[in-house]
């Protein structure tokens, strides 16, 4: 031991001095060109920086979206001011009744050709809903009192203000670098220097303020054509609360039904083998015959209540689900069923655990509903995966007449799946078949 | 057994149901109908004059307290007829119901009872015989909950006993069987319990259940 320690030492001072002390010797030549170097690349690289707007789709988007809206408002804007002031100045002599359900047509259409050019710098407009009238009586009233549809028209009006401004703004600024650049070399040195500064942060500049300006712009279009964002989430909250009321509605039954489950079956079984144990310790001297007939009957009981405690538990919570996936739970769920069942799940599938369990529990509940209830001789579980969304669908050629009756395991279960902002369809004739579809998002 | 007793059951697994009808047959009771729900339990009576009554709490069509509700009817339109309610769950509030009325011959047991099969059928004899059963784990959660507690503090753990022992409805002779003790000391425990507990002593069993759980369940006035 104390006989290595030393070479190790030397070697340690020895090799760092010697490798480390001619590697700054050797490169301090080098170091002042690989400074410039260096330095040459970073301003390229800034230049490419400050200039790559210029050729990004995003620019060029925004200046056609800003350019369009310039021609488009002024044409939105003669459209309206035609449109309501003939429309409505005729509505005395009845003609205008006509015009006017055109008017608002048109107007609704124009209004949607704003959102979806928003769409060209990939801003999203969700339509803010206009009233429909009911009746052929009150369409024009509706259409009269309905605030959205004004709102319209304003956004069309203010827009021939608003659209010369933006589109001013941002063709002012590219303006400005392109003509200095092309009147660089018409001056003297002086103003050269200024003329380049000029080009150089234009157009470097441009493109940015111009994205930013087509953004802000979008916004307003979405303030007056959009919805109305404190009405989405107001609607959404309600939303919310409904699902909330289902689901915990959903789980009361759900542990009713368990009980159920649990009282009818096993804790009846376990009494009746506790009779039998009982009376069988009775007779065990005077007729040990007879005892063991009752131990064997309590055996065939223990027999039972394990069964059925394995299919409770089950229900509650499948272990294979999360070792070996839908596919292979909904297999077990199928192949205890007295009709074949095929199971069909996308390969390679990745759930989350909250989508998988929903898709199981909503199959097994469809799988015993067919058991119990339809007289199915056939049935199937398709499950596949489209952009995030996995849908479920389980079909059987019986009787049908299934419905989601308050309380019923099916309706626990639609509560289950809407309650994640989920799709559940039940088409289910009289006579069937019945088709069960669901569809859950989980990103 | 020259007086044999006659049962009726109303129980609706048909596991358990032919369970009971075994053991009561093979200890020699006769079981004129075995039934699966309340409805068929009152159609039963009207057909046949059973000397008792064994009864689920839980059966169709709603699946809740029929044969609670049944039982209570029974002792109303069958005075002569005792019963015996089987329940799966501890419910105090239904020996309360059944206990409320004036004469004895009720009896609300949990279904475990039925395994220790000599047990059951004698409680299912004393019942039949005009006694009254509560089911010791009832009496225990009422003990539980009751609002006597510093009264019941007062007593010593054997006459704490005792106590659980009256309200489960046991005769004197009972008690000391149960407890392993002389009747005389019964006698003096449950003279004891009575005067620290201020109840006045009861005439029968079942007056006596009815004064002891009244005790215990009711903590607002003063005995």
């Amino acid at each position: 031991m104390t006989t290595h320690v030393p070479p190790i030492d030397g070697d340690c001072e020895n090799g760092s001095m010697s490798d480390s002390q001619p590697a700054p010797d050797n490169g301090s030549p080098e170091s002042p060109r690989q400074l410039s170097s260096l330095d040459w690349d970073e301003v390229k690289e800034l230049g490419a920086w400050w200039f790559h707007p210029l050729v990004e789709r995003e620019t060029w988007a925004a200046a056609g979206y800003l350019a369009v809206g310039l021609f488009a408002s002024i044409a939105w804007f003669v459209a309206t001011v035609v449109l309501l002031s003939v429309s409505l100045s005729l509505l005395v002599i009845g003609v205008g009744l006509v015009l006017c359900f055109l008017a608002f047509g048109v107007i609704d259409a124009m209004a949607g050709v704003e959102r979806a050019r928003a769409e060209w710098i990939d801003v999203v407009i969700q339509p803010r809903p206009v009233r429909q009238a009911s009746t052929a009586v009150d369409w024009l009233w509706v259409r009269l009192v309905d605030a959205a549809r004004w709102r319209q028209v304003a956004y069309f009006l203010l827009g021939i203000i608003m659209w010369p401004v933006v589109f001013g703004a941002a063709y002012g600024l590219f303006y400005l670098g392109f003509q200095a650049v092309f009147s660089i070399f018409e001056v003297n040195i002086f103003t050269f220097v200024l003329q380049a500064a000029l080009a150089v942060g234009m157009l470097g500049f441009a493109p940015r303020a111009t994205v930013w300006i087509a953004q802000r712009t979008a916004e307003v279009v979405d303030f007056f054509l959009g919805v109305d964002k404190a009405e989405q989430l107001q609607a959404r909250v309600e939303t919310v609360e409904t699902q909330r009321d289902e689901i915990l509605d959903a789980v009361a039954s759900e542990r009713r039904r368990i009980e159920r489950n649990l009282h009818d079956g096993v804790q009846q079984q376990l009494v009746a083998l506790g009779i039998d144990l009982g009376m069988a310790a009775q007779k065990m001297e005077d007729d040990p015959e007879a005892a063991k007939q009752l131990v064997d009957d309590a055996r065939d009981k223990t027999r039972a209540s394990i069964g059925e405690l394995r299919v409770i538990g089950r229900g509650l919570h499948p272990a294979i689900l999360e070792d070996r996936g839908l596919d292979a739970a909904l297999s077990a769920v199928v192949s205890n069923a007295k009709v074949p069942i095929t199971v069909d799940v996308q390969p390679g599938l990745h759930l989350p655990t909250d989508t998988q369990e929903t898709a199981y529990f909503v199959a097994s509940e469809a799988v015993s509903n067919i058991m119990k209830h339809s007289d199915a001789r056939v049935a199937s579980i398709k499950i596949y995966d489209r952009s995030g969304v996995l849908h479920m669908s389980v079909h059987d050629d019986g009787k049908g007449g299934a419905n989601l009756t308050a309380g019923s395991g099916l309706a626990g279960m639609a509560a289950r799946v809407r309650g994640v902002d989920g799709r559940f369809d039940l088409y289910s004739p009289d006579g069937g078949p019945t088709t069960l579809t669901i569809e859950l998002p989980h990103e | 057994m020259s007086d044999e007793l006659s049962v009726v059951i109303a129980e609706d697994s048909v596991l358990l149901r032919d369970g009971i009808v075994r053991l009561l047959e093979d200890a020699g009771i006769a079981v004129l109908a075995a039934v699966g729900g309340a409805d068929e339990l009152m159609d039963a009576m009207a057909e046949h004059q059973p000397d008792l009554v064994v009864a689920d709490v839980r059966m169709p069509p709603t699946h809740t307290d029929e044969g609670v509700r049944a039982a209570l009817r029974i002792r109303e339109e069958y005075p002569g007829v005792a019963v015996l309610v089987l329940s799966q769950y501890v419910e105090e509030r239904y020996a309360a119901d059944l206990l409320a009325g004036d004469s004895g011959g009720v009896g609300y047991l949990l279904k475990d009872r039925v395994v220790d099969v000599e047990d059951f059928v004698a409680s299912l004899r004393r019942i039949a015989a005009g006694g009254s059963e509560v089911d010791g784990e009832v009496v225990r959660q009422i003990l539980g909950r009751s609002r006597r507690s510093a009264e019941l503090d007062r007593l010593t753990p054997r006459e704490r006993e005792v106590l659980e022992a009256m309200a489960e409805g046991l005769s004197n002779a009972g008690i000391a069987e149960k407890l392993v003790i002389s009747g005389g000391a019964v006698e003096k425990h449950i003279s004891n319990v009575f005067q620290k507990l201020d109840l006045e002593p009861g005439e029968g069993a079942h007056r006596r259940v009815l004064a002891v759980l009244a005790y215990l369940g009711d903590g607002s006035s003063g005995a």
